[in-house]
């Protein structure tokens, strides 16, 4: 074992984060498949603004038309991501997106149409950018946000270092990785444009270390080693340490830079993501290009399933949410799911103060003293511990050894604050 | 590793009371060897004290109408400690007393177990140094056996002969074997080993426990007691009554102890000077566990404030530098 190790083990540093184990083989293996035929999917009438119907029941929509329209004439979009009928209207409880009302599609052909011409792209100007990403409704994984609003805010913020994040930190998921693998130099070409829009002064590509062929493979395909960053640390990794001093450092997710680029190249809408389908209840775990608002059951019917799920997470195993129904669709901001045989929680300990959840937190909080403050009413020491700080990564409850749900009660506590709550 | 059906759906699966038992497993050896030189009666004492303990928690969760939560192993730490600071030749009840103060009132009134403000060996231990120093702090010496106790020849300890101004004439290799009249678990060879045992298994803290022996020993060299030398002075201060002890299990227990890297820090170094002062200007041998319970009383504050330093410090360099933000 390393000297570094063993001086990590002991906790002699303070070093923050968390170990996680490596599961992405063999997903991370195989290239990325499409499925050839879906009986349905899901599509979300708004993603958080105001929206207006725009096609009526048992009619006929075409692959990229434009089912519900933006009452903010600003706003993206709602395009269709496959042909199909619209045949009723379903409010689900989705486990990332919460409450939606979603129209069920039932697909007649779930095959892209040939791309058109390719358009030049250098000559395109910033505004031009945010008018095709907004067009062609691009969304970045990362959060499930438009492009366009993130780029306009950086725009005006300012942006010093951009990051198309490929870091995939988490165990399981390894669609960021499928997809560089796939077109690094459409990625790229798609992070310049977003660099242009949004003014940033550099940009590169970030990547958890790879198999050293694959890294080689990669830097031979983009043709200059400064384009791709490897990063260092443990999970979540949120440091870039390439990042200038006192620069600001913005990210965007590697799918959403492709799309960016084939809306500006091909002007193909956004209508696809690439999900890890994983997990121990999974047969054969890989990487499916799905449109969005794919059922979750088609997705494992492909994959195949060892033994029925207990549970069915969106996301990885870290910030997944769980959920039991299979209809579930995948949206934009999901890029793994996770058929899991797992085990209801026992129930929590009293906390012993082993400072665990202190040493792991990446923020640099006291987990442990936030919660206890919450639970004895003390409001005010709680916002003096700046909890809404946190970004919910959960690696305090992953190493709590009495099962505490720390980073549930700081996330919520966060939310409060952020909303106003934290004032009276 | 297990996964689970909630966020975060791995998590690291170990019980809070396995680090307990991780505790109690370095008792075993100490008992052991005091066992050689005063044959069966340290571990007698050690073995009545963890029952007492017990016992007290049985019946304080009895009163509660509740069932006691013994499998965590809490109690079985406190009385084995509590036996561990005692004297070979200690009257059989005065563990029980000490177990008695420790379990029933500065344990049980707080919460139990993870809710207590103090370390509830380290007031047990401090009620009946106050109450019965003459019983606590009286030793046999090492060179002859306990078993007819009417016939002990009692001996005065290196600590006692410090406090008195006298230096005590022990080799190093004496000392570091604990062949001196002193408590059951103040055997340092054994100790030092129990220190990196707990650290290997995550059960103590090395930023609280570093600190304070390097304390102690700095101060040791800076200020010693005895005319026979600084490396001698180190030695005696470190080995005599039960300072290491203190140092494994009681100052290191991670419920009264602060969270944060630098608090703990704090919290030893601040430990290390009360203990060697106290013993300086003290009235008894050994005030290790009045230490233990002044610093229990700040661990919150200097969690809070050290925290504070180290969250606000950064940022405020940050931002005079020219303020970076990650988006």
């Amino acid at each position: 074992m390393e000297i570094g190790k063993v001086v990590e083990y002991m906790a002699i540093f303070p070093l923050r984060g968390l170990r996680l184990p490596a599961l992405k083989a063999p997903a991370a293996e195989r290239a990325v498949e499409e499925p050839d035929a879906l009986s349905r999917v899901y599509l979300p009438l708004s993603y958080g603004g105001d929206t207006r119907l725009t096609l009526h029941q048992y009619s006929s929509v075409l692959y990229g038309q434009a089912v519900a329209a933006p009452k903010d004439k600003k706003a993206p979009p709602i395009l269709s991501s496959v042909s199909g009928v619209y045949t009723a209207k379903k409010d689900l409880s989705h486990p990332v997106y919460g409450e939606i009302t979603c129209l069920v599609m039932d697909c007649m052909d779930v095959r892209r149409p040939a791309p058109a011409e390719r358009v030049d792209v250098t000559a395109l100007s910033a505004q031009q950018i945010l008018e095709v990403a907004r067009e062609h409704a691009v969304m970045d994984e990362l959060d499930g946000r438009y492009l366009c609003d993130k780029l306009r805010e950086w725009a005006a913020t300012g942006c010093d270092l951009l990051v198309g994040d490929a870091v995939e930190d988490q165990p399981y998921a390894s669609a960021a990785w499928a997809v560089l693998g796939e077109s690094v130099e459409s990625v790229y070409e798609g992070l310049t444009l977003a660099a242009r829009a949004c003014g940033a002064g550099d940009c590169h590509l970030a990547v958890q270390p790879l198999p050293a062929d694959h890294r080689r493979a990669l830097r031979q395909r983009l043709g200059d080693d400064k384009k791709l960053f490897i990063t260092r640390g443990k999970y979540p990794t949120v440091h870039y340490t390439a990042a200038p001093k006192g620069k600001t450092v913005c990210r965007i997710g590697v799918q959403a830079l492709l799309a960016l680029y084939r809306a500006a190249a091909f002007h193909e809408p956004h209508t696809t993501c690439v999900v890890t389908v994983a997990g121990d209840a999974v047969a054969a775990p890989r990487n499916l290009r799905v449109p969005f608002g794919t059922p979750a059951s088609e997705l494992l019917q492909r994959c195949g399933l060892i033994h029925d799920p207990t549970v069915l997470v969106f996301g990885d195993m870290m910030t997944g949410k769980a959920t039991e129904d299979a209809e579930m669709p995948v949206l934009p901001g999901v890029t793994c799911l996770l058929a899991l045989n797992a085990p209801a929680r026992p129930a929590a300990d009293v906390c012993a103060g082993c400072g665990r959840c202190v040493q792991v937190c990446h923020a640099g909080l006291l987990p442990e003293a936030i919660v206890q403050r919450l639970e004895k009413g003390q409001n005010e020491y709680v916002i003096a511990l700046h909890p809404e700080m946190c970004d919910n990564c959960g690696a305090c409850s992953a190493v709590c050894p009495a099962g505490r749900d720390l980073a549930m009660q700081i996330a919520t506590v966060a939310k409060v604050i952020a909303e106003g709550g934290g004032e009276s | 590793m297990t996964t689970f059906r909630t966020t975060p759906h791995w998590r690291q699966t170990e019980a809070a009371s396995s680090r307990c038992w991780d505790a109690l497993i370095p008792l075993v050896p100490l008992v052991v060897y005091s066992c050689v030189y005063y044959g069966l009666r340290p571990l007698y004492v050690t073995l009545i004290a963890v029952a007492a303990a017990m016992g007290f928690e049985i019946l304080g969760y009895a009163l509660q109408m509740k069932r006691a939560p013994l499998t965590d192993g809490t109690a079985a730490v406190t009385g084995g400690v509590i036996g561990l600071a005692m004297s070979p030749i200690v009257p059989y009840w005065v563990p029980v007393v000490a177990c008695g103060v420790a379990i029933l009132a500065a344990k049980l009134p707080f919460g139990g177990r993870g809710r207590n403000l103090f370390n509830p060996a380290a007031a047990g231990l401090a009620f009946v140094t106050v109450c019965f120093p003459v019983q606590m702090f009286t030793y046999p010496d090492s060179e002859r056996s306990i078993a007819d106790l009417s016939q002990v020849v009692t001996q005065t300890s290196p600590a006692a002969l410090m406090q008195a101004g006298a230096t005590p004439s022990y080799s190093p290799m004496d000392i570091v074997l604990s062949n001196f009249p002193g408590p059951i678990g103040s055997v340092m060879i054994i100790l030092v080993a129990c220190i990196l045992y707990l650290f290997v298994r995550r059960a103590s803290s090395p930023w609280i426990v570093l600190p304070f022996i390097g304390t102690c020993a700095l101060y040791a060299a800076l200020f010693p007691r005895v005319s026979s030398g600084v490396g001698a002075s180190v030695l005696l201060e470190l080995c005599a009554g039960y300072l290491m002890l203190t140092a494994v299990f009681l100052l290191a227990d991670p419920v009264t102890a602060p969270r944060h890297w630098l608090a703990r820090c704090v919290y030893g170094v601040a430990a290390g000077i009360l203990v060697m002062l106290l013993r300086r200007v003290g009235k008894f041998e050994e005030g290790a566990c009045f230490a233990v319970l002044l610093c229990n009383m700040f661990a919150d504050t200097l969690d809070r404030n050290c925290w504070k330093l180290c969250y606000h410090l950064p940022r405020w360099l940050k931002k005079k530098r020219g303020g970076a933000v990650d988006a």
